[in-house]
């Protein structure tokens, strides 16, 4: 027990190091969090151009939609945030031999990797979140109680644990290849589908972003719990957590293990 | 017991043999080929607390390759490494705590940030209690000459800046052993005095067991004791410096200035020229065999000397040599 | 020159091609966006019997070429361009015997030959699962290529004239998401700009993006009349001597900035 509280702390020590390297690129980080939100309002064109053609998707409106989605970039905004690191892993350190000093530390490499994350540019994801959330909150006229504000605040730090332990899993891929950042970002990507409704799609999608990369309890069943469609799906998602977790750290060392007996 | 005990260490890589054109590139996505390369073919040695040890070889002898296995960033593919009680590859964090390692030109302080702010991180993943952190960033401050580097950002720093900042990360946990692998590469003379006095200094004062690969002679010369020689994988020598030196380089280089020579030399009776021309002539002989005042006589019958110059062999001449002669082998 | 030019693309197109994985995961990640679009317009075409003016076969084959080409449009050397200005590559690349934009295009051609290797794997990936509209005559097919072509020079000026901004800031990766959310935009990449309001559609039309990937899929389709084929073509050639020169003028001061101020 004393070792996670350990581990926590050295965790919190990487962070204040990043985000004091973070504040000497101030402008690229601006920057970074404008071309962030730019890209986001390209997919909310297309969600616009969607309800000029129907009047509802599955039987979500526009503004759950909007919902649907602020959600899922709150979450992603955490994630990308706390673990966008783990994309360096291949291209960076292994590919630069700064993995074996990492390797050297008294410390668990996925600590020391994850906390030197430093993508302040996803703030711009969490914002723009933050903002669709509220306003369709109130648009949709869902009273926002506090019990509704802890729910959402509890349940995207769930999803964006969710994310993170998903890439974990997939960062693997860099002890076989530089490119590694490709393959975590291309299953990654899959969270796209549980940007909409589920009901959209044939059994096997469903099947597959529920239960092989469950990003469905991302931010689709939350969403629906907060719109009072009947969802208790979203109680599974910390057990769904904390089970990708436990794998994912299993996954790890043992690839790790694997990658100290080939070598590079 | 020894803190470094290695034993029958045996590393073999498995290297995809990579083809040419879209056929190769085909055949490589379907089944690739292996080769196997054998890097390090079962050394063994024990390296006791204090010593200092240059570990030495030319590139692709297996230096780093051991050396990874020992720190435990690597599996061995057999045999057994025990560093201070502990099996590195199986207990690798536990083994980290009483190590450091400079590898090259890589750092391990935080690129963008002061250096000051690296020592605290490191001083807490340590978990470095307070006044040993406190003595030893004085003491190294003051022999490293870190004080105005301190608050500099490490991406500003020069490369013998930052070797220094980097030696001093590594010590500062008062590890056991520390290995260093090319600390003093593209540095200039000074900085890599400077830093060869704190290893020295530092082991003398800690019976720190340093462990040091370089090609830098200089470097073996002015700090270590003992030499390990690897070659292809193998060890060649293991002992004191000093005999080490005695035994390889037997010989001696004597270059004489001559001047009117009436004919070639070409040949000496137990010696063997190395150079010849018409104002000078380099030759190298052995202590038992011949003597300096033998040589001159003889030499003198060609021609007038006028000066002698006698040079002990150095470190780097006799690894010339054995290298040489292995590849003649 | 040509020789050289081509030597560069293979050797840009052997450099993405040496990690395996890449071609199977660019591919991957175009078809889970096609699946996104497809049941997205499939959910509206089951609610309200229309997909946009499309029928959902036209629809499905819309956007399997949208992903077929949208790496031809959206991938450039803006990346190899901004990483050469910053580690003072460039003052190797300005010494070169080929001019720095038959460098880049030599490049460039590289980039393009493993975008089509990508988009024809996706598209005949995507072949297996849906059953694609063919194009409604050889003509149509032909156009559809000639088009196509006529947009690689498009994208390549445009993402000279881009990449030149990296000689006055170092915040270049903002500039190329703008780049490329400028494209997905106004080409049709996110949806066929019929779908856009009409003053944006007027902006489109101007712009040479739509013909990019909106326009040659409609001559796939058989959506757009030969003679207007003929005004769009005379368009995008008016296009690319405007692009051209803007590219080389803006380069061209850029460059002073690094001869004079040593970069």
């Amino acid at each position: 027990m004393s070792k996670i509280f350990d581990n926590i702390s050295l965790y919190f020590s990487f962070l204040k190091a990043s985000l004091k390297e973070m504040l000497i690129y101030r402008l690229d980080c601006i920057v970074g969090m404008i071309s962030q939100i730019v890209t986001q309002l390209v997919e909310i064109i297309f969600i616009w151009i969607v309800f000029q053609n129907t009047d509802n998707l599955a039987g979500w409106n526009f503004m759950q939609i909007l919902l649907l989605y602020g959600v899922t970039l709150i979450s992603i905004g955490i994630s990308d945030f706390c673990f966008d690191a783990l994309y360096d892993i291949g291209p960076k350190y292994i590919r630069n031999g700064e993995f074996d000093k990492i390797l050297l530390r008294p410390i668990n490499p996925l600590i020391s990797i994850i906390g030197s994350s430093k993508e302040f540019t996803a703030l711009g994801y969490f914002g723009l979140g933050l903002f669709l959330t509220i306003t369709m909150l109130i648009k949709l006229s869902i009273p926002i109680t506090m019990i509704l504000i802890l729910k959402i605040l509890f349940f995207s730090i769930v999803g964006a644990s969710i994310i993170g332990a998903i890439n974990v899993i997939f960062s693997i891929a860099s002890f076989w290849t530089y490119r590694s950042n490709e393959v975590i970002w291309s299953f990654y990507r899959v969270y796209t589908f549980a940007q909409y409704p589920l009901d959209i799609y044939n059994k096997f999608i469903k099947f597959l972003i529920t239960a092989i990369l469950p990003f469905a309890f991302v931010a689709y069943y939350p969403t629906m719990n907060y719109l009072g469609m009947n969802s208790n799906m979203i109680y599974i998602a910390p057990m769904i957590m904390i089970i990708l977790w436990v794998i994912a750290i299993k996954v790890w060392n043992f690839a790790l293990s694997k990658y100290r007996s080939t070598g590079t | 017991m020894s803190i470094i005990e290695v034993k029958d260490l045996v590393k073999t890589y498995k290297i995809v043999e990579k083809e040419d054109g879209i056929k190769g590139y085909l055949k490589n996505l379907i089944s690739p080929k292996y080769n196997d390369i054998t890097a390090v073919k079962g050394i063994n040695f024990n390296i006791e607390e204090g010593e200092l040890v240059g570990y030495i070889g030319e590139n692709g002898a297996g230096k780093s390759t051991t050396i990874k296995m020992l720190t435990g960033l690597l599996t061995p593919t057999s045999g057994k490494v025990v560093v201070n009680g502990i099996v590195p590859n199986e207990k690798r964090i536990e083994n980290n705590k009483n190590i450091g390692a400079v590898f090259g030109q890589k750092t391990q302080l935080w690129w963008d940030l002061p250096v000051i702010e690296s020592f605290r991180l490191i001083k807490k993943m340590y978990k470095i209690p307070e006044n040993e952190y406190r003595k030893n960033l004085k003491k190294f401050t003051e022999i490293l000459d870190l004080e105005d580097l301190l608050e500099k950002q490490v991406k500003n720093l020069s490369l013998g800046q930052k070797m220094r900042c980097e030696i001093a990360a590594t010590f500062l946990h008062n590890p056991k052993i520390v290995y260093l692998d090319e600390p003093t590469i593209g540095l200039d003379v000074f900085v890599k005095e400077n830093i060869r006095k704190f290893i020295k200094d530092i082991n003398k004062e800690r019976k720190t067991t340093v462990i040091l690969t370089t090609h830098d002679l200089k470097d073996i010369e002015d700090v270590c004791d003992r030499i390990i020689l690897l070659d292809k994988g193998q060890i060649i020598y293991d002992g004191e410096k000093q005999k080490f030196k005695d035994t390889y380089g037997k010989y001696v280089i004597a270059e004489f200035i001559i001047s009117s020579k009436n004919k070639d030399i070409s040949n000496l009776t137990d010696a063997i020229i190395l150079e010849e021309n018409e104002k000078d002539i380099k030759v190298k002989f052995m202590h038992n065999e011949t003597t300096i005042v033998k040589l001159m006589n003889e030499i003198s019958s060609y021609c007038k000397i006028e000066d002698v110059h006698i040079k002990e062999p150095e470190l780097e001449d006799i690894l010339k040599e054995i290298y040489k002669g292995a590849h003649e082998c | 020159m040509l020789k050289s030019m081509l030597a560069l693309g293979k050797m840009q197109f052997n450099q993405y091609n040496i990690y395996k994985s890449n071609f199977y995961l660019f591919t991957l990640n175009r078809i889970v966006e096609i699946v996104v679009y497809i049941f997205v317009w499939q959910a509206i075409y089951n609610q309200t019997g229309n997909a946009g003016g499309y029928t959902i076969a036209q629809m499905t084959t819309y956007y399997i070429l949208v992903f077929t080409l949208s790496s031809l449009s959206c991938w450039g050397v803006n990346e190899d361009m901004a990483h050469s200005i910053r580690n003072g590559n460039i003052n190797k690349e300005l010494l070169n015997p080929l001019s720095y934009f038959q460098y880049y295009f030599g490049v460039n051609i590289g980039e393009m030959g493993f975008a089509l290797v990508v988009g024809i794997a996706t598209f005949i990936i995507c072949s297996l699962f849906w059953s694609i509209t063919l194009p409604v005559s050889f003509i149509n097919f032909l156009l559809f290529i000639i088009l196509i072509l006529l947009g690689i020079p498009i994208t390549f000026f445009f993402t000279m004239i881009v990449g030149t901004v990296g000689f006055y800031s170092s915040s270049i990766w903002g500039m190329q998401i703008l780049r490329k959310s400028i494209i997905s935009i106004f080409s049709g990449l996110i949806a066929p700009i019929t779908l856009f309001p009409i003053w944006f559609q007027n902006i489109a039309n101007i712009l040479p993006f739509k013909e990019l990937i909106y326009t040659p899929i409609n001559i796939w389709l058989g959506q757009i009349t030969i003679n207007e084929i003929v005004f769009i073509i005379m368009k995008q050639v008016l296009w690319i001597i405007i692009l051209y020169l803007f590219a080389k003028l803006f380069f061209n001061h850029a460059v002073k900035k690094v001869t004079i101020n040593g970069g």
